[in-house]
This record gives C-alpha cells, sequence and structure tokens, in this order.
C-alpha cells in the first residue's frame, strides 16, 4: 500500500514536471491581466475567463509576499505594499498555513499551483467517496457521485480559498457519522483537527457556512451528537486562536463590517434558482457568450448549488419514494434550508435585513443545495438501481422523445431561419438552444439507460449513466479553469519597470492599470488595498479625500492636496490629470451600439483650451475591426473645430478611451456639440459607447497649471505616469529624517531636531504597533489615518515594529489547546485498547522483542552505525534536491553575520532538519536491518 | 578493591591540587570572564542598579552572589576568579554526585566520573550544577518521592533561573516534559496533577519574593526586558555573538589523506560534529531502550539526562567554539560514564569481550580526546616556580596571578588614578570589562561589554549614554581581542563616528590609545 502510494506521488509529479516542461505553462488564469490596457498595450485580448480575477490579482501576489517573507526568515504579519500598510496574517484569505500551500513554498510555481488544485479536487472526491460509501451506497454509485460533485460550486471556486474550506465539508460529515455509528473517541478527536483544517482554508464565511451545516445535519439524523459537533468547533477556534485574533482585531477594525451592515442582505433573487438547472442560461464567462444576472450577482454566485438536472429529478424521485428514511430526511432539511438562507424569501428576506446575519455571504450557502441534491441523488440512484419493478412506461419515452425532436428540429431550424426575435442575439439563441437540448437529451439518456437496467450488462448501464450524468456536470465545468502560459504570469512590461526604477506609493486614476493587489508580485506599493477588510479608519480618509468613483470604483480625480496628504508618487491614469476634467454626462447605464448611430453631446464653451476628451466605450466581450470618428463642432456654424480617429481594436469594454484634441480654446458662452460615429462593415465588428438617457459617457479635459511644475510625466501606450519628486514617509517641522531600515513590520530611523517635535508616519495607524526611541519605550499617536511619535532633542534611534499582542495571545492559547489535545490524543492511544493505532504498537512491539532477544549485540550495533550512515546520505540528498534557502535578512546588527551575510536561520533549519531526518530515516532502516537478520535467520 | 580506591583518590586529590594551583596562580587572568563579573561588582560598589545601570546577561543571583563577596572580601580578580572556582567545585561535584548516586552506578564508576568531571571543573559551572540540581530532583520524584520534593523542585527551577536564564529554561523544559510524559500514561492524573502544582508553588514563591527584591530596588521591568533582550538576542541573526555552524566537508579540508583525514577527525572544532553524533546516538539509545520494554526507572531518569543534553546542545547552534563545546560537555560525559560501566560490568551474555573492548575504547578515545584539550593547563605546573620566583609587575586588584600586558595595564592604572577621581566615567572600547574593575571606575553606558550592543536599538542607546554623561576617557586597547574577529568600531560605526567628531587622542600609553573629550 505504501509502495503504491509513493509510486503514484512520483508518477503524479512526474507527470506534473512533463506538463510544465512541454507546455511551458502554469495553473493560473494569468491571462487575465492582459485584458487590462496596461498589459495589453497590443489591444484588448479576450481572456479564457474575465471572472478569474481575484486568483490572479489578490491570491496569487499574496501567495509570492508570503514565500518572499518566509524565504527572508520572518512571519508575514504585515503588508506594507498596500493601504500605506495593512495586517497580512489577519487576512485569511491568504491561507498561508493551510497544509496544501507547503507546495507553494518548497516547489516552482509551474508545478505547485497544478499541484495544489490537483490535491484538492482529489481530496474532495475521495471524502465525497467516504461519507457516501459510510452511508452505504454502493461503490458505483458512490464513485459516479464523487466525480460528478466537481461541477458547479467547487469547480468554480477551484482557486479560491473558500473550495479550502469547502473540500474538507464531507469528511466532516464522515466523521459524524462514524462516531454517532460507532462511538469511538478517535473521531471526537478527528472532528476539531479536520474543522481546524478547515479554518486554516481561509475562508471565515464559508467555514461559518460547513459549521452551521455540520450543526444542522448532526441534529437532525443523530440529535444529541450536535453537542460533540458544537464542542470540536468551538475547540478547533481555540487551535486556531494564532489567526482568530488577529482576524477579529482587524474585523472589527475593518471598513468591510461597517459598509456591509449599511448594504442590503447577501441573498440571491429567487427566480435564479433556475440556474441550478441551465447554467448557460445567460452564458458563461468561458463561453463565447455571457452577461452577468446584475452588478453584484455573476455566473460564480448563480451556479453554486448545480448539481443538474438529472440529479434534481434522481433527487425528487428519492424525496418522494423514501421520505421516511433518516438520510433523506436529512439532505431534504439541509436543501430547505439552504435554499431559504441562499434566497430571497419574502419573510425571510426581512428577517435577514434586520439581523447582523446580512453581513455574512448567505447567497454562498447555494453551495449546499447543490450537495444535498447530489446526496439524495446518490441515495435515489443507488435505490433506484436496485428497484425490481420497472417504473418507465413507455407512454412517457414516447412523449419525451417527441419533445426532444422537436427541440432538436428547432436548432436545427435555427441555423436557416433567421431569428428575428433576437436580431444580433441570434447566435445567442443557437447557443442556448443547444445547451438546453444538451441537458434534456442527456437527462433523457440517463433515465433511458437507468429504466432499462435489466436488459443492459452491469458495464454498459455505468457507462451510460456516467455519460449522460457527467455530459451535464463534469463537461459543463472543467474548462471553465485553466493553464496560462508562462509568458503572462506577472510579466514586466515599460509601466512596471518604470514604476519600479520610480518607488513610492502609486495610485490608479480612471482605467484599472495597476489594481491592488497586483502591485505585490512586483513589490511596487500601492496606496489602495483590497483585502476584502481593509483598515477602516484609512479607507475613510481615503475615501474622504478621493471622494470622486467611477464604474470600476477607481478614483477618478485628484487633487494636488490629496495626493499629497497620501504620499502618492505615481500616478497612473487613463488621462492627462494636469487638465482640468469637467464631466458632461456622467450617466454610466446603459451600453448603445455605434452602428449606423451618430450621437451627438452638446456643451457650452468656458474660455479655456480643450485638450483631451474622455469616452467610455464598449466591446462586447469580443475583438472588433472597426473605426470610431470623433468631431468637435460649433453648433451655430455646424464648423467642425477638432476631429480624431481611434481603431475600435485599441478600447477595452466598458473602460474609458481617452481622445487627444489638438489644442482649441471654447469661446465661452458658445453652444458646441461632440459627434461621435463608427465605420463599420458588420454587426460582429462594432462598438459601443457607455451612457445614460441615449447620451453616451463624456469628460472634457480643459488646460490646468495646478500640476505644473512639481512632477515629470510620461505616456506608456495608453497610461499617463505622473511622477512627483520623492516624498519622505516620515515628515516633521525642522526634523531631519534618515532611514535605516524599513521591512513591513520594522521602520528603523534616526530623527535629529533641536526641540521636541512631533513627527508624522505614513504608515497606517493600527494596535499592535510598538515604539521605541533610543531603546526606551514611547507612544505611538494617530494624525488622520497615520501613525505619529514625539522626538526628543538631539539625535533619536526610533525603531517602530509591528508586534500584534493578538498574535501572541492568540499563539499562547493555540500552543495550550494544542497541547492538550496532543495530551488526550496520546492518553486515548494508551488507554484505548481497541485502538487501532495501539493494537498495531503492542504487536510490533511484541514481535520486536522477539527478534531483539535473539540478535547479537555486534549487528545490532553495526547496523545502527549504517542506518545513521544512510540517514545522514538521506539528509544530504534532501538538503541537495530542496531549493529551500533563506536569504540573509538585512537586519539591525552589525556582528559575524552581517559581516559574511549569512543567514543564521538557515543553521537551525538544517541543524533541526538533520535531527529529524537522520533520527527517522536511520531508524526506519536500523528496523529494516535489525528485521532482515531475524529472516535470514 | 578499598585500597584502589584509596591510591585513585590520592592520586586525584593530588591532580585536582595541581588543576587549582594551575588554574589559579599559573594561567593568566581573564580580563572577559571572571573580568565581567568583577566589573559588575565593582559597578554596583559604585551604586549602579543591576540591569537598569548595567546589561547583565547573567541571571542576578550569581552577580549578586559575586558582589557580596567583592564587597566584603575580594579585592582582586584572582579573588573573583577562585571564588567563582570554589564555588564551581562546592555546587558542580556534589550535584554530580547525587545524580550518579540516584542512577544507582557503581562507586568506582561514580568515582571515575566525578575525578573526570573534576578534571575540567572550568567548563562545569554553578549554572550547570543548578540545572542537574533541577533534574536530581525530578529523578527524586520518578523514585516516588512527593509534595515537599515537587515544591524544592520549583523553588531550584527558578532559583536556576535567577542564575542563568538558559540553563534555567533548559532545565524547566526537561522538568515540564517529565512531569506532562506521565499525564499520558497514568490513571490517576489528579494526583499528578497535585505534585505539578507544587512545582508551580515553589516557584512562584521564590518568583515573588525575587520580585518584591527586584522591585524595592528597582531593577525589576529593566530585569525583564534584559533578560528577553538576552533569551531572545540569542537566537537568529540579531546574535550579538555567534559564527555559523562549521561546514563539515571544509573542516575535513576535502583531503583524504589518511593523517589529514585522522587530525581533521579528531581536531577542536570537529567537536560539535561528535556531539551532534552522539545526539542521534542518544535518539537511537532512547529508541532502543523504548522498544526493548525497558522502561525502568533508571531509564526514566537517564532520558532525563538525554533531553537535558539534546536541549544543551542547541547552544552550539549559536556559538560553537571550544569553549561552549566544553559547555554542553557534563552532560554527555555523565551519560558516556553510564555507558561505560554497563560495558565494563554488565552481566548481559550476549555482549562479547570484543564488543565491551571496542565500544569501551571508542568512549575512552573521546573522554581522552577531551581531556587533550587541557594538556597547556597541567603542563602550566611546571611553570609555577617561574611565576613565584618572577618579580612580576603586580597590577592593583589582579592579585598575584599574572595577567597579559602587566606592565601597560600598571602604566594605564597610574594614568587614570592620578588624572581622575573615583566617580569619574570612563569607556572601554574594548571588550575588556575586568579593567573597569581594574581601573575601579564606572561605566556611563549599560554595556560593559560594547560587543553585545551592536544592534542599533543598543547603539543607539549606547552612544546616548555617553553623549550624554561627563565621561572624561575612552580607552582603546588595541592589543585586546576582537570577538569573532570582529572589532566593536566595525560593530559599532556610530561610536566610531563620535569618537572621530567628538574625541581626540589625548595621550597613548604602550598599545593603548586613550581619547578625551572635544
Amino acid at each position: 500500500m505504501i509502495k503504491k502510494v509513493i509510486l503514484s506521488i512520483l508518477i503524479l509529479v512526474l507527470f506534473v514536471e512533463i506538463v510544465s516542461l512541454v507546455t511551458h505553462t502554469v495553473f493560473l488564469p494569468a491571462d487575465i491581466l492582459r485584458t487590462l490596457p496596461s498589459f495589453s498595450e497590443n489591444g484588448w485580448i479576450k481572456p479564457h475567463n474575465s471572472l478569474l480575477s481575484d486568483p490572479v490579482f489578490q491570491f496569487e501576489p499574496w501567495r509570492i509576499f508570503t514565500k518572499e517573507q518566509i524565504v527572508h526568515g520572518d512571519v508575514p504579519l504585515w503588508n506594507n505594499l498596500n493601504g500605506l500598510g495593512a495586517p497580512f496574517l489577519a487576512n485569511l484569505q491568504t491561507s498561508m498555513f493551510f497544509p496544501l500551500q507547503i507546495l507553494y513554498y518548497l516547489l516552482p510555481v509551474t508545478w505547485s499551483l497544478f499541484l495544489i488544485a490537483l490535491f484538492k479536487v482529489f481530496l474532495y472526491e475521495y471524502f465525497f467517496y467516504l461519507y457516501l460509501r459510510q452511508n452505504k451506497i454502493s461503490k458505483t454509485v458512490s464513485a459516479i457521485t464523487s466525480i460528478a460533485s466537481f461541477g458547479g460550486f467547487f469547480a468554480v471556486w477551484l482557486n479560491w480559498p473558500q473550495t479550502n474550506v469547502f473540500l474538507l465539508f464531507p469528511l466532516i460529515l464522515t466523521f459524524i457519522d462514524r462516531y454517532a455509528v460507532k462511538k469511538e473517541k478517535k473521531y471526537m478527536i478527528l472532528l476539531p483537527i479536520v474543522f481546524f483544517l478547515a479554518f486554516l482554508g481561509g475562508h471565515p464565511e464559508t467555514f461559518f457556512l460547513i459549521s452551521l451545516t455540520s450543526v444542522i445535519y448532526s441534529l437532525v439524523r443523530y440529535r444529541r451528537t450536535f453537542i460533540v459537533v458544537v464542542t470540536s468547533i468551538i475547540f478547533s477556534m481555540f487551535l486556531a486562536s494564532f489567526l482568530l485574533f488577529p482576524f477579529l482585531e482587524y474585523l472589527f477594525n475593518s471598513y468591510m463590517l461597517v459598509s456591509r451592515l449599511t448594504q442590503v442582505t447577501h441573498q440571491l433573487p429567487l427566480y435564479s434558482l433556475v440556474f441550478d438547472t441551465f447554467p448557460y442560461l445567460l452564458g458563461a464567462p468561458h463561453l463565447s457568450f455571457y452577461k452577468p444576472l446584475s452588478d453584484s450577482i455573476n455566473y460564480q454566485e448563480l451556479v453554486g448549488g448545480y448539481a443538474g438536472l438529472i440529479a434534481i429529478l434522481v433527487a425528487i424521485i428519492a424525496i418522494v419514494r423514501f421520505l421516511k428514511n433518516e438520510f433523506i430526511k436529512t439532505w431534504l432539511i439541509i436543501g430547505v434550508v439552504s435554499i431559504l438562507v441562499a434566497y430571497k424569501f419574502p419573510v425571510i428576506f426581512s428577517l435577514f435585513e434586520n439581523s447582523i446575519i446580512k453581513a455574512n455571504a448567505n447567497h454562498r450557502m447555494s453551495a449546499f443545495i447543490g450537495i444535498s441534491t447530489l446526496m439524495l441523488f446518490a441515495f435515489g440512484l443507488d435505490m433506484l438501481m436496485t428497484v425490481k419493478k420497472t417504473i418507465l412506461t413507455t407512454k412517457f419515452v414516447r412523449s419525451f422523445s417527441l419533445f426532444l425532436t422537436i427541440l432538436t428540429c428547432l436548432y436545427i431550424l435555427s441555423f436557416f431561419i433567421p431569428l428575428e426575435v433576437g436580431g444580433k442575439y441570434h447566435d445567442f439563441y443557437s447557443f442556448l438552444l443547444r445547451h438546453i437540448l444538451l441537458i434534456l437529451f442527456s437527462t433523457f439518456f440517463f433515465f433511458l439507460v437507468l429504466f432499462q437496467r435489466r436488459r443492459l450488462s452491469k458495464r454498459f448501464l455505468v457507462l451510460g449513466l456516467t455519460v449522460a450524468f457527467f455530459s451535464q456536470t463534469v463537461l459543463f465545468f472543467v474548462p471553465y479553469n485553466t493553464f496560462a502560459p508562462v509568458s503572462s504570469y506577472y510579466p514586466k512590461n515599460e509601466m512596471v519597470e518604470y514604476l519600479q526604477s520610480h518607488p513610492g506609493n502609486i495610485l490608479q486614476v480612471g482605467n484599472p492599470s495597476l489594481p491592488p493587489n497586483i502591485n505585490m508580485a512586483y513589490g511596487i506599493s500601492n496606496v489602495q488595498n483590497d483585502d476584502a477588510l481593509e483598515v477602516a479608519s484609512f479607507r475613510t480618509d481615503f475615501d474622504n479625500a478621493f471622494p470622486k468613483k467611477n464604474l470600476w470604483r477607481n478614483v477618478d480625480d485628484v487633487t494636488k492636496v490629496s495626493l499629497e496628504n497620501f504620499n502618492i508618487r505615481n500616478v497612473i491614469s487613463d488621462y492627462d490629470i494636469r487638465n482640468t476634467k469637467i464631466s458632461i454626462n456622467p450617466g454610466t447605464k446603459d451600453v448603445y451600439p455605434l452602428l449606423n448611430n451618430k450621437y451627438i453631446i452638446e456643451f457650452t464653451g468656458n474660455g479655456r483650451e480643450l485638450r483631451q476628451a474622455r469616452l467610455l466605450t464598449a466591446t462586447y466581450n469580443r475583438v472588433n475591426n472597426c473605426i470610431v470618428k470623433v468631431n468637435i463642432l460649433k453648433v451655430s456654424k455646424r464648423e467642425n473645430i477638432a476631429r480624431n480617429t481611434f481603431p475600435c481594436t485599441s478600447v477595452y469594454d466598458k473602460m474609458f478611451y481617452t481622445l487627444d484634441i489638438s489644442p482649441v480654446t471654447l469661446k465661452y458662452g458658445e453652444k458646441y456639440a461632440l459627434e461621435i460615429s463608427e465605420y463599420s462593415d458588420n454587426v460582429k465588428n462594432s462598438v459601443g459607447v457607455v451612457g445614460e438617457n441615449k447620451m453616451p459617457y463624456l469628460d472634457l479635459l480643459f488646460q490646468d497649471d495646478t500640476f505644473d511644475g512639481i512632477g515629470s510625466y510620461k505616456k506608456i501606450t495608453n497610461f499617463y505616469i505622473t511622477t512627483f519628486k520623492e516624498r519622505p514617509l516620515i515628515r516633521g517641522k525642522g526634523v531631519s529624517i534618515k532611514i535605516l531600515k524599513h521591512s513591513p513590520t520594522t521602520l528603523n530611523f534616526i530623527a535629529s531636531t533641536k526641540k521636541t517635535t512631533q513627527v508624522k508616519i505614513y504608515k497606517t495607524f493600527y494596535p499592535g504597533w510598538e515604539a521605541y526611541i533610543n531603546n526606551k519605550k514611547a507612544r505611538i499617536g494617530s494624525l488622520d489615518s497615520f501613525m505619529s511619535i514625539n522626538v526628543n532633542k538631539g539625535e533619536n534611534f526610533v525603531s517602530i515594529s509591528y508586534r500584534p499582542k493578538s498574535f501572541y495571545l492568540g499563539m499562547f492559547v493555540s500552543f495550550i489547546s494544542l497541547f492538550l489535545l496532543t495530551l488526550y490524543i496520546m492518553r486515548t492511544l494508551y488507554f484505548d485498547k481497541g485502538n487501532i493505532f495501539y493494537r498495531y504498537f503492542s504487536n510490533f512491539d511484541k514481535n520486536f522483542r522477539q527478534i531483539l532477544a535473539k540478535l547479537p549485540l555486534w549487528y545490532i550495533t553495526v547496523s545502527a552505525v549504517i542506518s545513521i550512515f544512510i540517514g545522514t546520505l538521506v539528509y544530504l540528498f534532501i538538503l541537495k534536491i530542496l531549493p529551500f534557502r533563506f536569504v540573509y535578512n538585512d537586519n539591525m546588527v552589525i556582528n559575524w553575520f552581517y559581516e559574511f551575510k549569512y543567514p543564521k536561520q538557515q543553521d537551525y533549519f538544517f541543524y533541526i532538519l538533520a535531527m529529524i531526518v537522520i533520527s527517522i530515516i536511520g531508524v526506519l532502516v536500523w528496523l529494516i536491518l535489525l528485521n532482515r537478520y531475524k529472516k535470514k535467520k | 578493591m578499598k585500597k584502589t580506591l584509596l591510591i585513585v583518590f590520592v592520586l586525584l586529590i593530588f591532580i585536582d591540587v595541581i588543576w587549582f594551583t594551575t588554574y589559579c596562580f599559573v594561567m593568566p587572568i581573564n580580563l572577559i570572564d571572571e573580568g565581567q563579573f568583577a566589573a559588575w561588582a565593582n559597578h554596583m560598589m559604585h551604586g549602579e542598579k543591576m540591569y537598569t545601570d548595567i546589561y547583565i546577561t547573567y541571571g542576578p543571583l550569581y552577580v549578586y552572589l559575586v558582589y557580596l563577596y567583592m564587597k566584603f572580601g575580594a579585592t582582586s580578580l584572582q579573588g573573583v576568579r577562585m571564588f567563582l572556582f570554589i564555588l564551581n567545585f562546592l555546587t558542580c561535584i556534589p550535584m554530580s554526585y547525587l545524580i550518579l548516586k540516584n542512577l544507582k552506578l557503581k562507586k568506582i564508576t561514580i568515582l571515575y566520573t566525578l575525578s573526570f568531571l573534576f578534571l575540567l571543573l572550568p567548563i562545569f559551572s554553578i549554572r550547570q550544577a543548578l540545572g542537574f540540581f533541577a533534574i536530581y530532583l525530578e529523578m527524586k520524584l520518578i523514585d516516588g518521592e512527593s509534595r515537599i520534593v515537587a515544591f524544592f523542585l520549583g523553588i531550584i527551577l527558578a532559583v536556576s533561573f535567577l542564575f542563568s536564564p538558559d540553563i534555567g529554561l533548559y532545565a524547566g523544559i526537561v522538568v515540564f516534559v517529565a512531569n506532562i510524559v506521565p499525564l499520558i500514561f497514568m490513571r490517576n492524573v489528579l494526583e499528578h496533577m497535585k505534585r505539578i502544582i507544587y512545582v508551580v508553588l515553589g516557584a512562584s514563591l521564590v518568583g515573588i519574593v525575587f520580585a518584591f527584591w527586584a522591585a524595592g530596588e528597582g531593577w525589576l521591568s529593566s530585569y525583564i526586558t534584559t533578560t528577553i533582550d538576552v533569551l531572545a538576542t540569542l537566537s537568529g541573526t540579531g546574535s550579538p555573538i555567534g559564527q555559523n555552524y562549521p561546514y563539515f566537508f571544509e573542516l575535513i579540508h576535502g583531503n583524504l589523506s589518511p593523517i589529514l583525514l585522522f587530525k581533521s577527525i579528531f581536531s577542536k572544532e570537529m567537536l560539535v560534529y561528535w556531539v551532534f553524533l552522539f545526539n542521534i546516538i542518544i535518539v537511537f539509545t532512547s529508541f532502543y531502550t523504548f522498544l526493548t520494554g525497558s522502561i525502568n526507572k533508571i531509564n526514566k531518569k537517564i532520558f532525563l539526562l538525554y533531553l537535558f543534553c539534546l536541549i544543551l546542545s542547541i547552544t552550539l547552534i549559536g556559538r560553537n567554539g571550544i569553549g561552549h563545546v566544553l559547555f554542553v560537555l557534563p552532560p554527555i560525559i555523565i551519560i558516556l560514564f553510564i555507558f561505560l560501566e554497563r560495558l565494563v560490568f554488565s552481566s548481559n551474555e550476549k555482549m562479547s569481550n570484543t564488543f565491551r573492548l571496542v565500544m569501551g575504547s571508542i568512549i575512552i578515545i573521546f573522554l581522552f580526546r577531551i581531556l587533550l584539550i587541557y594538556r597547556p593547563t597541567y603542563f602550566g605546573i611546571f611553570r609555577i616556580n617561574n611565576i613565584l620566583a618572577k618579580d612580576y609587575e603586580n597590577v592593583n586588584l589582579v592579585g598575584v596571578a599574572p595577567v597579559d600586558n602587566a606592565s601597560q595595564l600598571k602604566e594605564l592604572k597610574k594614568f587614570i588614578d592620578k588624572q581622575t577621581v573615583k566617580d569619574t566615567q570612563i569607556f572601554l572600547l574594548k571588550d575588556e570589562p575586568g579593567l573597569y574593575a581594574i581601573l575601579d571606575r564606572s561605566n556611563p553606558t549599560r554595556y560593559d561589554l560594547p560587543f553585545i550592543a551592536d544592534s542599533l536599538p543598543k547603539r543607539y542607546e549606547l552612544i546616548n549614554q555617553i553623549k550624554f554623561s561627563n565621561i572624561k576617557y575612552i580607552i582603546d586597547d588595541t592589543l585586546a581581542w576582537d570577538v569573532d574577529g570582529i572589532s566593536n568600531r566595525q560593530r559599532i560605526p556610530e561610536l566610531q563616528r563620535l569618537l572621530e567628531n567628538s574625541f581626540y587622542k589625548c595621550d597613548i600609553i604602550g598599545k593603548i590609545n586613550i581619547y578625551c573629550k572635544k
């Protein structure tokens, strides 16, 4: 068994290596970066899946940052690259302690990302299988259902931390069942451990939901067992205190908590339940067609409960026929509760709306609708496969066949007869029809095979059911995630190189250019943060300083004072911020096609020089080959005063396009108009403009001298970068500052002043920061949302470091909890004689004593020497292949290590690794050698 | 048998007298080792507070004993050396004896072990002795004694921590493990928990008394912050001292010539790998004991020694010079003698004479190699005549022992006595704290060993203390040893700048530069 597992892992690693070498790809939708104008200099490129931005914009940069910090021998407590500093470890979504992440820390990214995803899917399906088998579902049905469980929620959120948590849910259920049935203590121990691992997964909301569902499950199915489940959840919280405490501290200081409590509850509209049957009704982001249901409800939210029509129908049959069964009853209740929580039902909605629960992502409860459906399906299918009498009547087969034939004909006809109802949506309707047809056909085929089972061989029966079921589950979702070429993995372009050579905080204005937290992948600091929580005081001050936001929720307007107040050095904008922007039509609700249309926007002259015009374009999620024409004319004389054209390939979907205009002064009070039209040959090569009330969005930019002479200016493809002179991180009146060290968690500087003065440090004020002046503790004050400190007359060495008490207290609680748990486990293993471990060891012990009694001492000693030697060789081999090396961490100390740039952590790492490897491998080899001697004899 | 024992005993006493004479009268006074204790005690006699005004890397009780001794007796650094020697002798040998006796070893083994440890006495200080005492009390608890012993164990643990934070911590870990493991195997957990509570009570009692004393004298909070700093900075790159663990393949010079290989294997530098190998052997031995099911009381007690040895060896990762190798050796030596006894006296039929001979020889070679490290000390006795006959330049407060560069120090002493009064402050640029005691002047900074102040906060603390003090001289003995080969001018560049900007060289005595304030 062990040999098989080792062999399988080796083959898997080899396979991943070959795949990554041959294809030179990485399992990350990194191609999405090229949807940003800043990363697609040669025009817009359609990504594989437009919704997979978070893994690229956030999770991967977080992983890069974490690995970098670990290699430097630091605990990644603080993110110094976003929002002028924010807690990092407290941001649970980084999942930095999730066991599978170890692969990321140890292996190259081309291997690790794929292996992590692979293990996630494998483990989820395996746990699902275990659970079904625990409930006596046949092996075949368990296997089919567990593989199909990949569809829906798990597939669309595969690259998110949600699935780290969710993958353990079936395992939790298995342990609950085993405990309830066998009453063995070991499940009481395993349950909190699994809940703890789920917490490390990094998504507190999903953790809350699986905990809630586990409690409901145990309560409904086993009544008293729920106490064990609740205790396990509480104990897992103790184990995870080192993360929980900093997280709670961050949560209560977060902008998210405030904003969520003022938002409407997160629930899905009731009618969207239909997407759990037909997931492509609005297309899908990885296909040719896609439209979100609304601004806040996208495809991923809609299909969370998807399990397929087959599963739903079988589940209904199971409910109708076996309602009295405890298993069916339990999952029916969970399914109903999930629907009530995830979807807006009139009374329940208002209950949620008026309680704190609305702050939770309740709509994600839809995942449990999918899982309930699959459970009911598995039970139902298993029963139906064993029922002797035929259920399906010939009449039913005939009518279903007729229905399918009509649909097929309609589909074929759609290629010949123009469906006027759709007009330009013709292709989409064909696609939709095909989609519905596939679902209906596979459903029909499934039932046909199922009810003709007695006439079919078992192999064909299984094959038929699997093909039909997989065609509407696995098949739909396997292409959802993607590999991307290594070249698109955070490429270094001109903009990135420019920003790296001009260090300082950046701010993106207008279009997204380097959204937070992508900057972390490049070591660039961004004044904004997007970690889902955000420090409340900073975010509020930021919003007050930059009140105007656009449809991307980006800052759209800046002032000199606000840039200075937030220590911003580089502004990346789609328009030249040195101009004054005047909004003519700010509406962004609708999209208007330019094909065969001309839009005229009138405005009045203000006596200033017009430099640029800013439109909001739409590409319909495709690459178009056309030309957009813009004219500016005097209304009274119909005289053209400026004109310009631009290719449609240079516009981006729902992004601003800023048009340079030859400078022209608009006469005060005179009426002018801007005309937009398009040269295009057909509907598939046409763009649109965003606007409202049939008027396109328009900003006009006039010459201004506010920013003159205070910074340099550079245009890189479609971006303008305004760089101001380097702004000091620490400022104080009459204080000279020399920064000695600046790392994420430490800032050391020398402040020289002639009198006691307050200095302002442009780092976010947050609990956990401590200051020492000349090795004596000092108080940190808050000035706006930043830190401030009083320095005394003379030269002061100031050391500010982030040492969150919440983390250290949490570590203490976690350690105590882990200690108690270990103690309990050891006691249980020792006293519980029925325990498998105990039995194994006592037998081993007995056999070994017999062996040892017969062995001469010289053999025992010589074999020990050989074993130590082999253990040492293995250790040296591990050192050779393990790429993990600490980097010298430039610290505050000048000593031998500093002089020779030697990281001390390396010695500790090598020493402890040597002790562990040589001891374990040596002892194992020793046991083998001793055993061999006995066999020879 | 008795006659043999007597002869061995007499011989050993003779050797030990030689050892004491050489160590205390022939070997030059060390201005760092006994020097730092003398300096701290001297500062305290000038009215300075421990930890608040002096950065002390040891526990307060250790320093306070030397302070009391100097206050009421000693007038020289030699006196401090003798005091520490006798203190070590009076504690180490009895503690080792108690442990060996508790392990029920044969008298002859106990005698040999004690003699061997006695021969290496300077490496075996009261710090380790207190750790051993805690282990001895834990052994008594394994024997079944309870409550009072547990309470006393708590007291000793706390005292050990107050003597030496690192040894106190290591002994604490051993006691912690020894008391936690039974919680797994005992049915009656409550009874055992009571014993643990007594240990905690004992430690708390000392802690409370100490807290009142330290708070009364006004250095409690400084003690806590300094001790945390000492424990924290002695690990990782923040370590004020230390070099990297020697690279094995560099030690054997990549040369496979048998003679060179032999020399490399038995070199002083290779001893760290000997210790590492010994730790691995300990793991194997423990595993063997566990598998053979011979977990009796004696083996449990030996396991305590194993654990202490494993934890103590971690010190070598931070600093691995010969001094620190010797520091971790005492438990290893005791364990080796236990092994030896089993080889010689065991009635195990499986143990052939050849086996006994080979294994015994390996142990004896190792022990002999350790003894060889101290060969200059033993041969030093032949120089006693020269020392006694020599009309050497006795430096005030050194005693009758030699000291390096004595004439220079004497000149310096004269200079300081002439130019300054008793409360004048001076600062020594090199790590020779003993000079503060010799010159009988106080230091304006907390750091008598400036190399410890190599981190930025401490560097600036030191600089500010010099800047805002009435310091008269900064003394730079260019002949003094640089710790780890890194000079304090390198370690504290701010001090170098301060010297250049605010001081000038106002005198030279031999190789000693004296800087005055501009």
